[in-house]
């Protein structure tokens, strides 16, 4: 998990706000329009369902494979990203 | 097996809480991700209990590892309790597995001072567990094998003390004496390292000093004492310095060089002192004439 992406590093530096789905770590254009789709259009909205996830990889990775077809790369950024951020601004 | 899309929120969380996974909010996005999880665990315990003399210990790793809170009292009834009492019913089975090497505790078998010591001090592992072996005291662990239910009825309250992951890997060593002996013999050979060995095993050494015994414990061997930092500079400018033996060495070299160069220089110097002492002995002569006239003249 390249958890020192400048991605990552941007998204973890502020309260996330309104910003796009594809601002997550490991979200690209791709799995940003397929999110989208199905309703996950803003970080927030993905951060809701990792909260109600309770948090746990596991099931949140499985969520991300199974909504949005990420690799276990792209599932691992995208989950310490959004851990990270619950670290210091939940 | 249950058809898990029938069930209702409850009745999948309640499940899931069997099988020791504390589910978090069962609502629309969530639901599909839960019952996922419940079949793993249902085929995964399903595969356990028809092979559970091998993953005994697996299993009950990853179950710990899940839900520790909420074990005592939901998972008495659970099926997984049935497959390890019909373990330590089979007496025979227990005593083999005790004595092979790599040897899986179901969760009643896993001597719990053994647990406990080997938290408490960690640097000394082997002679820690070969003590708490035999400190398992046999009539219990038979009471363990005659009396399964009881067993069972305590294993999950000692489970979180002593089946963490960290610990597993400590139940696989080998059950055998000799490398305990071996750990004790270590122990003593590290404290008095220059003692010989007696025939009766009996030595007398003298008293160590204690080094700064301010409630430290006391080492019988201690690192090499940090020295002071003129020592250090002392070292340092040594280090720089030319070595003893080529000072030596050059020390002949120039003495030779000056004898020989006195040899070679004995001969012509010679010359020059006697010409120097000729040439003083004729001086005075001619002082002495140069001087005469002059007396003559202050005498005329």
């Amino acid at each position: 998990m390249s958890s020192t992406s400048q991605k990552h590093k941007e998204f973890v530096a502020e309260p996330m706000g309104e910003k796009p789905v594809m601002a997550l770590a490991g979200i690209g254009d791709v799995l940003g329009r397929r999110l989208e789709e199905k309703g996950f259009d803003k970080a927030y909205v993905v951060l809701g369902q990792f909260l109600v996830l309770k948090k746990d990889e596991e099931l949140f990775r499985e969520w991300l494979k199974d909504t949005c077809g990420a690799n276990s790369k792209q599932q691992g950024d995208c989950y310490g990203c959004l851990r990270e951020w619950c670290d210091s601004f939940l | 097996m249950v058809d898990l899309c029938s069930l209702t929120d409850n009745q999948l969380k309640h499940k899931l809480l069997r099988y020791g996974v504390k589910a978090g909010p069962i609502v629309a996005s969530t639901r599909a991700l839960y019952e996922k999880k419940l079949y793993r665990m249902m085929t995964q315990h399903l595969q356990n209990s028809v092979n559970s003399k091998d993953d005994a210990g697996k299993y009950s790793d990853s179950e710990e590892e899940k839900g520790e809170e909420e074990e005592s009292g939901s998972e008495l009834l659970g099926p997984e309790s049935v497959s390890i009492t019909d373990q330590s019913l089979n007496p025979s089975t227990v005593g083999l597995k005790y004595q092979s090497n790599e040897t899986f505790y179901p969760q009643c078998f896993a001597p719990p001072m053994r647990q406990i010591e080997n938290r408490l001090s960690p640097q000394s592992k082997s002679a820690e567990t070969e003590r708490s072996y035999s400190q398992t005291p046999l009539a219990s662990r038979a009471q363990w094998v005659s009396n399964p239910i009881k067993c069972f009825n305590r294993s999950p309250v000692n489970e979180s003390l002593y089946l963490t992951p960290e610990c597993l890997p400590l139940q696989k060593q080998p059950t055998t004496i000799e490398p305990a002996i071996e750990s004790v013999t270590d122990v003593l050979m590290e404290m008095f390292p220059d003692t010989a060995m007696t025939p009766t095993g009996i030595t007398a050494t003298k008293r160590r000093s204690i080094k700064g015994a301010a409630g430290r414990p006391v080492q019988f061997k201690y690192p090499d004492t940090p020295l002071s930092p003129a020592t250090l500079e002392r070292q340092e400018i040594q280090q720089r310095l030319v070595p003893l033996w080529v000072q030596i060495v050059v020390f002949f070299l120039v003495v030779a060089l000056l004898y020989v160069m006195y040899i070679s220089m004995e001969e012509p110097l010679e010359n020059p002192f006697s010409t120097l002492l000729s040439s003083l002995s004729q001086e005075p002569s001619s002082d002495d004439l140069a001087l005469v006239p002059n007396s003559q003249d202050t005498h005329t």
